[in-house]
């Protein structure tokens, strides 16, 4: 046991300690969560976005999409509608490497394009949870707003929206989640992220164990403490469900 | 106050209103009665543009509220409507509901939009309710609650839209006597119904709909005690 133990502690000494490695799991802890944060807040306005132009699209009556609003309203819709096939469509990874080769080629910052793709990824998914957000709120709700003088954008802010947000935002939490642990393909693209920060180690100690090990308990916590967050924020918003 | 001139409604091929010519002046309190499917739900939705009508027009107060370069935002603030489920907004308190609109609207400021929430609370009994949500209340409070929410815009017209249907037996009376004040002081009210005892006592005048037309109308009197037209008869047999 005892043996066992030493042996481990020698690899944590080679693993980390030796020539500060651990530098490359805080360096790639760093560049994780900066594509994350700025990818989660580009997914977030791009899916606001789509999902209140489809829903829009939706909920007004043939007769109220007469005329050039009407016209561009549909293109919109149209334009999101392609957005959402396209990158729901097709793996991330394949989108990765298409935006670092091919469109975003002559850019020189690996972040921006990790940022930028994981941003339009994200987006389409946030536009769908979003949608089914608003759908999910009660058509009452709009009558009421509209029945009382408020117009179609006030009411949507004032009244659907809140409830909307609150009705989607386990699902919103899912995919911050599911974006958090999508950035560890940014390896593809030579970027050093947590992921291959710790496969570096992996590759000049030549141990796999401690190196993974440590980059896998560091996303369970991360993921943990968006969830705690979520758990807070959720009880705040449901103030108004108490009997 | 309001006329209807020539108002068609389909939803798809199913043609709900057939050109109904009407017309409600200031005071009036009018009752639509009838069964399910016979278009009052839509007439009444119609009157505020919730359901824009196919064809034909709307005028409100000298308003064409059907012309399409109408603000209908603005005709709206004049029109009150409680709906049956009371759509209620469960995530703004009572006073939040009621003030919600006349602020938004810039047409009182905070303080004032409150203390005149206030003083309709009172109105229908509900002030120590304020600050509640509309989820720790029952369904007659909230209809209540509804029906000021609507007054707080000081409307010139009142839409009620089977406001007791989804209440439980014992609450339809609190609403109704929140209605019946609502008249005495002179309100024009629009109201589809099924309290038959509530169209005889507080209605001016009673229209029976059947299959998107208004079958027959008059005083509640002339409806209930005399009915001319056989489907009348066969709907009030049926329900009283």
């Amino acid at each position: 046991m005892s043996e066992w133990f030493s042996e481990i502690q020698a690899k944590f000494i080679l693993d980390f300690v030796e020539e500060q490695r651990y530098i490359y799991i805080v360096d790639g802890l760093k560049v994780t969560l900066e594509v994350t944060f700025l990818a989660l807040i580009m997914g977030l306005v791009i899916g606001v976005l789509v999902a209140v132009i489809r829903t829009s699209h939706d909920q007004l009556k043939e007769e109220q999409t007469k005329g050039l609003g009407g016209l561009l309203l549909k293109g919109a819709n149209a334009i999101c509608r392609l957005y959402l096939t396209i990158i729901r469509g097709t793996p991330t990874l394949v989108q990765l490497l298409l935006m670092f080769f091919v469109f975003l080629a002559t850019s020189n910052s690996k972040v921006m394009v990790a940022v930028i793709t994981f941003g339009i990824n994200s987006g389409a998914y946030v536009a769908e949870i979003f949608r089914s957000g608003i759908m999910s709120v009660d058509q009452g709700q709009m009558e009421a707003g509209r029945s009382l003088g408020l117009g179609y954008t006030d009411t949507m802010l004032q009244i659907i929206m809140p409830q909307a947000i609150k009705n989607c935002l386990p699902a919103l939490v899912n995919e911050m989640i599911t974006l958090l642990k999508e950035t560890s393909i940014c390896g593809y693209i030579g970027l050093n992220e947590l992921t291959r920060g710790g496969d570096i180690i992996r590759g000049v100690t030549f141990d796999a164990l401690l190196p993974l090990l440590v980059v896998a308990v560091i996303y369970l916590v991360i993921v943990m403490f968006f969830t705690w967050i979520m758990g807070r924020l959720e009880r705040r918003l449901r103030e108004s469900d108490i009997r | 106050m309001i006329s209807v001139k020539n108002l068609c409604k389909s939803f798809g091929d199913h043609q709900v209103l057939r050109d109904i010519n009407e017309h409600i002046t200031p005071g009036e309190k009018v009752v639509i009665i009838g069964p399910s499917g016979s278009g009052k739900s839509t007439f009444l939705r119609c009157m505020n543009l919730l359901e824009r009508p196919t064809s034909g027009q709307v005028i409100f107060d000298g308003i064409d509220i059907t012309d399409p370069k109408t603000d209908i935002n603005k005709v709206r603030q004049h029109m009150g409507m409680v709906f049956q489920h009371f759509n209620l907004f469960p995530h703004k308190t009572i006073m939040e509901n009621i003030t919600l609109a006349p602020t938004r609207l810039k047409l009182m400021k905070a303080e004032e939009a409150k203390e005149e929430a206030l003083r309709l609370l009172r109105l229908v009994n509900l002030e120590e309710k304020a600050d509640a949500y509309p989820g720790q209340l029952s369904g007659g409070q909230k209809q209540r609650i509804a029906i000021v929410r609507s007054l707080a815009m000081k409307p010139k017209m009142m839409l009620f839209d089977e406001p007791t249907s989804a209440l439980d037996p014992e609450m339809v009376g609190e609403v109704l006597e929140v209605m019946k004040k609502l008249a005495d002081d002179g309100m024009t009210m629009a109201v589809v119904t099924h309290e038959m005892g509530f169209a005889r006592e507080v209605g001016t005048r009673v229209m029976f709909m059947d299959e998107g037309i208004i079958l027959e109308q008059g005083t509640p009197e002339e409806i209930f005690s005399n009915p001319k037209e056989a489907r009348t008869q066969e709907f009030l047999s049926k329900v009283l």
